[in-house]
C-alpha cells in the first residue's frame, strides 16, 4: 500500500530534511523517498512530543501547591484519582513501598502513550503508534528498564534467581518457561497497542467508505437517495469514540502491565 | 417450533448441496496458492474471534453475578472486568496482526 503523506509530514520533512539526509547517510542508511525521509509516523512522534513538551512546560509554571488551577486538577487526576485507575494508585497497590521511583518513567511512557493514540481524532493527524515501529519502541524501553530495575534492585544473580522458580528441583522446567514468556511479553506489548489502534482507524475509515458508497449508489438510482446522507454523518462518528476508547483503554493497559512486570521483579521480600 | 426448525434445515441443506448441484465438469481451475492463503487466514480469524467471543462472553457473565451479588464492589468489578475484556480482545488481534503481516 503506498502510504499518503500528511500535511504535517511535508512540514516537518521541510525543515528537516537536510539535516535528515546527512545524519542518514552518515549511517549509510539510504531512505525509500528521499524527497520526503522522515515517514509519517516519525514525524507525528515529533509533533507529539513538541507539543506535550509545550504543554507541561506551560504547566509548570503554574503549579501551585494552594490554588491549583483546572489544569491542574486534571492532571493530578492521572496520577490518583477515586476510580483508583492513576498511575500513582497503580503504583502503590502493586509494587507498595518504593513505588515512587518508578513514577518518572512508567508515567511517561503513559502519558506519551495516550497522547500519540488520542492525535488521531485530530483531523490531518495520524495515531504514530498505529505503525509496528512506535509500539516497539515503548515496549523496548520498558522491558530493558523493568529488567534494569530488577538487577539493581536484586543484583544480576539475584535477577536471574528470580528466573528459576520457587524450588530448585523445578528451575529446570521454569527457566526456559520464564524466559519465554519474559520475551512474549515485549511482543505481546508491542503488538496489542499496535493492533489495537490500526484496527480502529481501519473501523473507521471501513465505515465511512461504505456509508459513502451507499450514499453515492442511493444518490445515482434517484434523487429521493441523497437522503441517505443521513448514514455517512451518522455511523462514522460512533467509530471515532470507539477508537478514543480503545485509545484510553490501551494506555491505561500499556501503564498497568510495565507496574506489573516491575512489581514482580521489586518483590519485596518479607 | 417444529415449522421453524424444519424451515431452518430445509434452508442448510440447500445452502450446503448447493455447490454440487451447480458444479461443472473441469470448470473451475485449481486454486492457486495466493488463494489458499487468503482461505485459510479467512477461516483462521474466524476460529480466532469466536475463541474470543466465548471467552468474552463469560468474563462479562462472571462480573454480572459478582456485581448481582455484591453492588457495593462495583468499582473494582468494573475494572477487573474491562481489563479482562482488554486482554482477551487482543488475543484475536494478534491473529489480525498475522493476517496483516501475510496478505
Amino acid at each position: 500500500m503506498e502510504e499518503h503523506v500528511l500535511g504535517v509530514t511535508k512540514l516537518v520533512n521541510w525543515a528537516l530534511r537536510k539535516l535528515t539526509l546527512v545524519f542518514l547517510s552518515a549511517l549509510h542508511v539510504h531512505p525509500e523517498n528521499t524527497e520526503y525521509p522522515i515517514p509519517n509516523h516519525i514525524a507525528m512522534e515529533l509533533v507529539v512530543f513538541v507539543l506535550a513538551a509545550i504543554f507541561f512546560l506551560w504547566l509548570k509554571s503554574r503549579l501551585s501547591v494552594d490554588s491549583p488551577g483546572g489544569t491542574q486538577q486534571c492532571m493530578e487526576a492521572m496520577l490518583t484519582n477515586p476510580m483508583g485507575v492513576g498511575v500513582q494508585d497503580l503504583l502503590d497497590d502493586l509494587i507498595g513501598h518504593g513505588g515512587e521511583k518508578y513514577l518518572a518513567l512508567l508515567g511517561s511512557v503513559g502519558i506519551f502513550v495516550l497522547a500519540c493514540n488520542l492525535i488521531s481524532v485530530v483531523p490531518g493527524f495520524m495515531s504514530p503508534t498505529a505503525d509496528h515501529s512506535v509500539p516497539l519502541g515503548c515496549a523496548v524501553v520498558v522491558f530493558l528498564y523493568y529488567n534494569w530495575s530488577g538487577i539493581r534492585k536484586n543484583g544480576p544473580i539475584g535477577h536471574v534467581k528470580h528466573f528459576l522458580g520457587p524450588v530448585w528441583w523445578l528451575a529446570w522446567l521454569m527457566l526456559p518457561i520464564e524466559l519465554v514468556s519474559n520475551a512474549f511479553r515485549l511482543l505481546s506489548l508491542t503488538v496489542r497497542l499496535w493492533v489495537n489502534m490500526m484496527v480502529s482507524e481501519i473501523l473507521y475509515g471501513l465505515f465511512l467508505g461504505l456509508t459513502v458508497a451507499l450514499f453515492v449508489a442511493l444518490g445515482r438510482l434517484s434523487p429521493l437517495g441523497y437522503a441517505s446522507v443521513v448514514a455517512p454523518l451518522a455511523l462514522p462518528p460512533v467509530f471515532i469514540l470507539l477508537h478514543v476508547f480503545v485509545a484510553v483503554l490501551q494506555a491505561f493497559v500499556f501503564t498497568i502491565l510495565p507496574v506489573l512486570y516491575v512489581s514482580q521483579v521489586v518483590a519485596a521480600d518479607h | 417450533m417444529r415449522k421453524v426448525w424444519g424451515l431452518l434445515s430445509a434452508v442448510a441443506i440447500t445452502l450446503i448441496a448447493a455447490p454440487a448441484a451447480f458444479a461443472q465438469t473441469g470448470g473451475i481451475a485449481a486454486p492457486s496458492p495466493t488463494s489458499w492463503l487468503v482461505l485459510t487466514s479467512g477461516i483462521a480469524y474466524a476460529i480466532a474471534v469466536a475463541g474470543c467471543a466465548i471467552a468474552q462472553g463469560k468474563a462479562t457473565v462472571a462480573a454480572c453475578e459478582g456485581l448481582a451479588r455484591n453492588p457495593s464492589a462495583a468499582g473494582a468489578i468494573r475494572l477487573a472486568l474491562i481489563l479482562g475484556l482488554v486482554f482477551i480482545e487482543s488475543l484475536s488481534l494478534y491473529m489480525f496482526a498475522v493476517l496483516y503481516l501475510k496478505l
